[in-house]
């Protein structure tokens, strides 16, 4: 009877254990019935990027389409300022290669550039100005992006101006 | 003793088991892009398990091939490629939600709009939305705000395009952002697409099925290695946009530090040639010399329940399910009954089910999204609370002649106020007001004629007319007196009368409503010279 009295106490002991156990395992593990759900994770999130410094080159400078610039009540007239990028270096990411591509400048709020930034920060077609090309090493933001050292991209003045 | 063992080392075997598979999924530098808390995790378990189905009632259904076909939802997106660049925020996941939502405002309200994704940016106080997140916590923000907002309010246009998630905060603050106007939102909530667990032909029709309602989709996935993105990143930037990506390389891949997920939007497909299948994906990654608007496809033909090495699925398929609120529909139309004086003033009102009142601005300037600017309001006036168009119209007086106004109208419901297009009109002219006035320097033969015109604010010409009969026979040259609205002297000099006369004369003026004649009044020419008089009295005496 004594014998039988301690196998039922271990068989408890163990159901306790596995019982105890598979909770927490329900808890770590973040999975649950049906649909497992990838919840360690979620998109987007921290980028990180190499930057290789280079020379930027306009190639042209367009006034845009007024209809593009002028929805929203954002009058001023934009321009479209395409340039190439030579790196001071060979890019080492596949993704990065920039030889023989144009690219556009946009300000950080995403528009086209008025003439009067253009003016103040002498952008015309031929110049060359300092630029850092930054390539994303981590994360899923956009891979290229471009930095220029002597062009304030978040200068907003003349949208200011016009709102006023 | 023997047997205590036994029973405790089999008592561990399960123990030690279950902690294994448990840890399993949990390496600790396997998630280097996250490390949610246990709590955040699990309201991510409760989002996905809690949302509803897209496609009520079809979750589980045996799977039946759906018709071949395309569709794009792109016509119902207001967006410009270029522009549409997340940058180096990791906020991948509010631009394919925002998509979702901005399709859907124009698929229920006609509204074609840009919806901004700095507000979110801005304002989402759970975390930076750079630093990554989940379409529940998009859907959790925008049923807090109960609006969302156009890019072109002020300050809401995209401007941390050049933030990290380790600025830990937005370039813009949420306070600085207008909101006004703004779309009023009733709700919102996330809807998972089944596409785990069932065969493929049935994901493929429960995903074409949610795009046939016009509803967008949002899809994340996931990729585990530096390879993996590496390719991805290599396809977006040095291939067109008519090239296929296909997820299933990635099946069954390690998810290491290097991983990472990444959200767009899908906004169609085509399965019309059976060997070149694909899903439209609109991505936040601007664009490239390839890609001109910003797409990339995904192949159809596709293991949709797609898994990494710890078998966590790779892809995702959801979308919202938003009821926008109806703000009233105004329209402003032509002014009527007009008068120098008054006129009536016309619109429609559609109150959208919502209790509405209506008023008009109006005045002799305009500036839009001002609403003193008009000058004048007209009281408010009752709307009902139907579905369909109401005329609207108020009577308005006190106006000045001859003058252009601008008008609109403006209806308010619960949900928000709605300004109509502005539209002009102009009062009528009327004719000057003349008074014919005094002679004055009265000589033999000649005269000053005086008198007042006004104008009554449109451009007068005037002149007298003379003689020695009420026929008068004699008109001075026209005189300007502008086009003021208060009285403007006139005066002519006049010569060549004959002495000793009495002469009858008036002023008339002209504008281009009519002709105004003064009061006919006289006046005598003197008789004689200064001797005359002299000799008279010599002879008396």
């Amino acid at each position: 009877m004594c014998k039988r009295s301690n196998h039922f106490k271990y068989i408890f002991l163990l159901f306790l254990i596995v019982l105890f156990n598979q909770g927490c395992t329900d808890v770590i593990s973040g999975t649950d019935r049906g649909e497992k759900m990838r919840t360690q994770r979620i998109v987007g999130g921290p980028c990180e990027y190499k930057s290789y410094r280079g020379i930027a080159t306009i190639t042209s400078v367009r006034e845009t389409k007024e209809g593009s610039e002028s929805r929203g009540g954002h009058p001023y007239q934009g321009h479209e300022v395409r340039f190439f990028f030579f790196p001071d270096e060979k890019v080492k990411e596949s993704y990065g290669n920039v030889e023989g591509k144009e690219y556009t400048l946009k300000l950080t709020n995403s528009r086209n550039p008025g003439a009067k930034f253009l003016k103040k920060y002498g952008i015309e077609a031929g110049r060359n100005f300092e630029c850092y090309l930054k390539v994303i090493t981590r994360g899923t933001c956009t891979p290229v992006l471009f930095d220029f050292s002597t062009i304030d991209l978040g200068d907003y003045f003349e949208f200011k101006e016009i709102r006023k | 003793m023997g047997r205590k063992t036994l029973w405790l080392v089999l008592s561990l075997i399960p123990v030690l088991f279950s902690a294994s598979w448990a840890w399993s999924g949990e390496g600790s530098d396997d998630y280097a892009i996250m490390h949610p808390d246990n709590k955040t995790r699990m309201k991510w378990i409760r989002a996905y398990e809690n949302a509803p189905g897209a496609l009520p009632g079809e979750r589980v259904k045996p799977g039946v091939p759906s018709p071949r076909g395309s569709i794009s939802l792109l016509s119902h997106l207001d967006y410009i490629p270029s522009a549409r660049s997340q940058g180096s925020c990791g906020n991948c996941w509010v631009w394919a939600g925002t998509g979702v939502m901005a399709i859907a405002l124009n698929v229920q309200d006609g509204i074609h709009d840009r919806l901004s994704i700095q507000y979110m940016n801005s304002c989402y106080d759970t975390d930076y939305a750079c630093c990554g997140g989940w379409l529940s916590d998009l859907a959790d923000f925008y049923s807090d705000r109960g609006q969302a907002v156009p890019w072109s309010n002020t300050n809401a246009s995209w401007q941390d395009g050049g933030k990290l998630c380790s600025d830990g905060e937005s370039g813009v603050a949420c306070e600085d952002i207008s909101t006004s106007p703004r779309y009023p939102i009733e709700s919102i909530e996330t809807q998972t697409i089944m596409t785990h667990g069932v065969d493929q032909a049935q994901a493929i029709a429960n995903i074409k099925g949610v795009l046939g309602q016009n509803k967008a989709v949002w899809f994340a996935f996931f990729m585990g290695t530096a390879d993996n993105w590496t390719d991805f990143r290599v396809f977006w930037d040095n291939q067109g946009e008519d090239v296929l990506w296909n997820f299933d390389s990635t099946c069954g891949e390690p998810y290491t530090s290097e991983g990472g997920g990444h959200a767009v939007l899908c906004v169609g497909y085509n399965d019309e040639d059976p060997d070149n299948s694909y899903w439209t994906m609109l991505n936040s990654w601007g664009t490239t010399a390839g890609r001109t608007y910003g797409f990339f496809r995904v192949d159809m033909d596709i293991n949709y329940d797609c898994a990494d090495a710890n078998g966590e699925y790779n892809l995702y398929w959801q979308t919202l399910g938003v009821d926008y609120g109806t703000v009233p529909a105004a329209t402003t139309e032509a002014a009527s009954s007009i008068t120098s004086s008054s006129a009536t003033l016309n619109g429609t009102v559609n109150p959208g089910m919502e209790s509405t009142t209506y008023h008009f601005e109006y005045g002799t300037t305009t500036a839009y999204g001002s609403t003193t600017a008009y000058g004048s309001t007209t009281a408010g006036m009752d709307a009902g609370s139907g579905t369909g168009d109401v005329a609207a119209s108020v009577d308005i007086a006190g106006l000045s002649v001859c003058t252009t106004y601008h008008y609109r109208i403006v209806a308010t419901n619960i949900e928000g106020t709605t300004c109509g297009n502005g539209q002009t009109f102009t009062t009528l002219a009327i004719p000057p007001t003349v008074t014919t006035g005094a002679a004055a320097s009265l000589g033999l033969n000649t005269v000053t004629l005086g008198g007042t015109v006004n104008p009554n604010h449109s451009s007068t010409n005037y002149c007298f007319e003379y003689g020695t009969t009420t026929a008068y026979g004699s008109t001075t040259a026209g005189m300007d007196a502008g086009s003021g609205t208060g009285d403007v002297a006139a005066s002519i000099d006049i010569a060549g009368l004959s002495a000793c006369t009495v002469y009858h004369y008036r002023v008339m003026a002209t504008n281009t409503a009519g002709t105004a004649m003064g009061n006919d009044k006289t006046f005598s020419t003197d008789c004689a010279e200064g001797g005359g008089g002299c000799f008279i009295f010599i002879l008396r005496r």
